[in-house]
């Protein structure tokens, strides 16, 4: 009786041999490891490949647990900008710092931790206007020369550490000014709840390009 | 005799088809573009502030849609929806190695399936679980950079191994492979089902494995809320990877417990079924009422962090998620090692040619520890609690060790006085008996409010689950692949290097938790990748017998995997042993047995030489 054996046609046939097992395990391990331990490369990679445009003036900046959207911009020196900062978070308070050098080296689990701000200030110096305030937590001014237009309640002025406003959960902020002769790469982060937001990921990129 | 059958021809099909890519690359490719369809879908539907390509939203979506393309790559789509739609399947699954690399509707081959994914989910959390001893052997910050990149790994390590290897290895894939064997059936109820529910277990690893592509996490494997909600994106991945791995878990339970309900072979009654059958059952069904649970949990919470919605945070009740958590997480530990308490019952009285000691003490046991898991929870709340509400909790915790008990002395009283055979598989039981005394003694002390006050969270606590879990269920598993090795392959493997590397995994297991009691008593909390420094001795001890240990579990899967390729040719049963899965060839044919099994007695006494069951070929030979 062969019925039971009686292959019926049209059915799917496999072929395939071991080699390509091997080299398509290979493959795919070798991406997912890339792409996991090597994110920042990749990303940096695509981003000198392709480019980034300059950002002229009214620019959205987006902050969310805990990253920014974007979290890579190009300025150019001279250029007026208009930047709207949102705090898109539910639940978290949320800051922007624009600096360069973070003191990381002394970490150390019963050290101290020096790492709560950058060792240069981008706003050192620098003309900016701040209006349209909504849900300000607080502000440090720092060095920067402020113009504040609109309500003056909100802000609650304060001082100790780099140019900073801090937005509550919903809150929003625009910040008007000519981008400074400071040409170069510039890291901008959150350091709220003692730098874990940086850690988590709240940082990026500006790089400003001569004029 | 020419046989006139009437038979369709087949309608769809006109040229056959030929499958040129294995189907797991298939599937990985259908994945890759289910992930960029749903993920861009959504991202058009509903844009995001600032159009970024993988938000949470889309990262959640996109992982169904990349799941659907993974389960219809591996054959789901010739095997389950064609034939939803009323087309014949059109897979047909290869006679040789390739029907590893795709969907099986085999018992046998969804077992062997199990049994590779979850070793090598073992390896993976392993090595993940070196680089947390490495980073602990200083006091100071030096492997990982940030301490979020510790936490997940401690959460990836304690993720993968809960619920990829410790819920997996003895139950879906030695289960799917011996539990119809031992009863005496030909293959599973829902063999597809079953087939497709392997698939779900590599896709929920590799995604808790990428969770970091979406921000470090640090609740560990436990996902607490609130903290879970205070966490980047890396943990919907969590929630998703588990959730994966769990509905693979209820599958082989659903699969399982019908085909002992239904598929024993005649005179298979409950009260011959097996030790290690009744094992799978109660375990399955310990499955099939706190997977469930689980996952809704995690559900709720995806959706906290998605909507979100505040269940568990200042609007909501913060300790509720604990209770749900517990409810689930305790029950978990037993899920894990009640298999290897039915196993030790297997295997002793085999080893020992001695009829088993109190049999029905034994099932009494595993049933009991089954229903009374889900009534202790609150153990690991008591820092969370009033003193007046520790008492019952701390009373039940304490009763379990009664029926866990009866499993134990079932073994003790089978050895008692036995001339025990001392092969690989007996020394690794053995070492698993003492192990997990151990780990339950020290786990009386976590349960008086006092003690577990005081080194709550410390080591100490990480030292008795390992023990419990490496110690009762680890060791047995790999007694287990010994034990039925030479069922596997029809070969055995080389019994001095056995019993070396057993005793190699036992002199590193002790030595590295052994130090951990120590350590939690002397002040190493848990979850921190940097304390003080006068715990540094003991750590860098701990972690060079933490290398010491993973390099043995190496060494075993070698040992395994080279005599089961190479191995001398083992006799049908080398062990004598009486239940049905040495009653066929090894390694057993397609149908398991080539006729009808009935068995006629009970399988664990040695005190006659009468066979407990018959292979009848032909109908009028049946007793
Ligand atoms: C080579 C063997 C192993 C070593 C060296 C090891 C080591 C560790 C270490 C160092 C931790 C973190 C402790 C902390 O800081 O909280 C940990 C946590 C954990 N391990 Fe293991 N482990 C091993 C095997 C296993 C196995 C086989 C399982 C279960 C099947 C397991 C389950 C867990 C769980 C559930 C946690 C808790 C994770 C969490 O808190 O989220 N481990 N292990
Ligand atoms: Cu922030
Ligand atoms: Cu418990």
């Amino acid at each position: 009786m062969d019925v039971e054996n009686h292959e019926p046609t049209g059915i799917l046939q496999q072929q395939w041999n071991r080699r390509q097992v091997i080299w398509g395990g290979v493959g795919v391990t070798a991406a997912a490891l890339i792409s996991l331990f090597a994110k920042p490369d990749i990303v940096s990679l695509a981003r000198n490949l392709v480019g980034s445009p300059v950002s002229s003036g009214k620019i959205n900046l987006y902050q969310f647990d805990y990253y920014y959207i974007p979290n890579y911009m190009t300025w150019r020196v001279g250029d007026k900008l208009e930047v709207t900062l949102q705090n898109q978070s539910h639940t978290h308070w949320h800051e922007w710092t624009i600096g360069r050098k973070l003191n990381m080296d002394y970490f150390q689990g019963f050290g101290y931790m020096d790492a709560d701000a950058w060792a240069i200030d981008f706003w050192d110096g620098v003309d900016v206007t701040l209006s349209d305030p909504y849900k300000i937590d607080n502000f440090v001014p720092n060095k920067a020369h402020v113009t504040y237009v609109g309500p003056k309640g909100p802000y609650q002025i304060t001082t100790g550490g780099d140019f900073s406003p801090t937005l509550q959960p919903g809150g929003s902020l625009k910040l008007t000014f000519t981008v400074p002769n400071k040409p170069g790469l510039w890291h901008f982060g959150c350091f709220v709840q003692e730098f874990i937001h940086y850690r988590d990921g709240m940082q990026g990129l500006i790089n400003i390009l001569p004029a | 005799m020419e046989q006139r059958i009437a038979q369709a021809e087949p309608r769809n099909h006109p040229q056959p088809k030929v499958l040129r890519m294995a189907p797991v690359l298939r599937g990985l490719i259908w994945a890759t573009i289910g992930f960029v369809v749903f993920d861009l879908f959504t991202v058009a539907v509903d844009p995001y502030r600032g159009n970024p390509l993988v938000t949470e939203p889309s990262a959640v979506i996109g992982w169904v849609g990349g799941l659907l393309g993974w389960l219809l790559g591996v054959g789901g789509y010739e095997e389950m929806i064609l034939p939803l739609f009323g087309s014949p399947s059109t897979w047909v699954e290869p006679k040789d190695w390739r029907r590893y690399f795709g969907l099986s509707t085999n018992h046998k081959v969804i077992g062997i399936q199990y049994l590779f994914s979850s070793s090598s989910i073992f390896l993976i959390a392993g090595l993940d679980a070196m680089a947390m001893r490495y980073e602990l052997m200083q006091p100071s910050m030096h492997f990982f950079t940030y301490t979020g990149q510790y936490l997940t790994a401690v959460g990836i390590h304690g993720s993968l191994m809960m619920f990829g290897v410790g819920t997996v290895a003895m139950i879906s894939g030695l289960g799917n492979y011996f539990v119809p064997l031992m009863i005496g059936a030909k293959r599973t109820v829902f063999s597809r089902l079953s087939g497709i529910g392997h698939w779900l277990l590599p896709a929920g690893a590799l995604t808790l494995i990428a969770s970091p592509l979406l921000g470090y996490w640090d609740t560990g494997w436990r996902g607490y809320e609130p903290l879970a909600s205070q966490d980047p994106g890396g943990m919907v991945y969590y929630y998703l990877g588990i959730f994966a791995m769990t509905f693979s878990t209820i599958l082989s339970a659903v699969n399982l417990s019908a085909t002992i309900i239904f598929h024993r072979a005649k005179g298979m009654t409950w009260a011959r079924l097996p030790l290690f059958v009744w094992g799978i059952l109660t375990v399955s069904l310990l499955n099939l009422i706190w997977q469930p649970e689980i996952e809704m949990t995690f559900v709720m919470a995806l959706l906290d962090k998605l909507i979100p919605f505040h269940f568990w945070d200042a609007l909501g009740s913060p300790e509720t998620y604990l209770s749900m958590f517990w409810l689930f997480g305790h029950p978990e530990v037993y899920i894990i090692v009640l298999p290897a308490f039915a196993m030790w019952n297997e295997i002793i009285p085999v080893m020992a040619q001695k009829n088993l000691f109190a049999r029905d003490w034994a099932i009494i046991g595993l049933i009991f520890v089954m229903m009374l898991s889900g009534l202790v929870w609150a153990h690991h709340m008591f820092t969370n609690m009033r003193n007046s509400e520790m008492f019952p909790f701390a009373f039940f915790t304490e009763m379990i060790s009664i029926p866990t008990g009866f499993s134990f002395m079932a073994a003790i009283g089978t050895l008692w006085k036995a001339r025990l055979r001392l092969t690989t598989p007996s020394l690794l039981v053995l070492m698993s008996l003492f192990n997990f005394v151990v780990g339950g003694l020290t786990g009386v002390y976590l349960a008086d409010p006092p003690v577990n006050l005081q080194v709550h969270d410390t080591f100490f606590v990480i030292a008795h689950f390992h023990y419990t879990i490496i110690g009762g269920m680890i060791f047995t598993w790999i007694a287990s692949m010994y034990y039925w090795l030479p069922k596997f392959s029809g070969r055995m493997y080389n019994e001095t290097w056995g019993k070396l590397l057993a005793i190699w995994i036992f002199i590193g297991f002790n030595g590295t938790f052994g130090q951990m009691f120590l350590l939690g008593l002397d002040g190493m909390n848990r979850w921190v990748p940097a304390y003080p420094p006068y715990l540094k001795p003991m750590n860098y001890e701990v972690s060079l017998f933490a290398f010491f240990l993973g390099a043995g579990f190496i060494a075993h899967a070698i040992h395994i995997i080279w005599a089961w390729r190479n191995g001398p040719k083992a006799p049908e049963n080398p062990w004598h042993s009486r239940t049905l899965e040495w009653l066929t060839t090894s390694p057993p044919p397609e149908n398991n047995f080539d006729g009808e099994v009935e068995v006629v007695r009970g399988f664990y006494r040695y005190d006659h030489d009468e066979p407990s069951a018959y292979l009848v070929k032909d109908a009028s030979e049946s007793q």
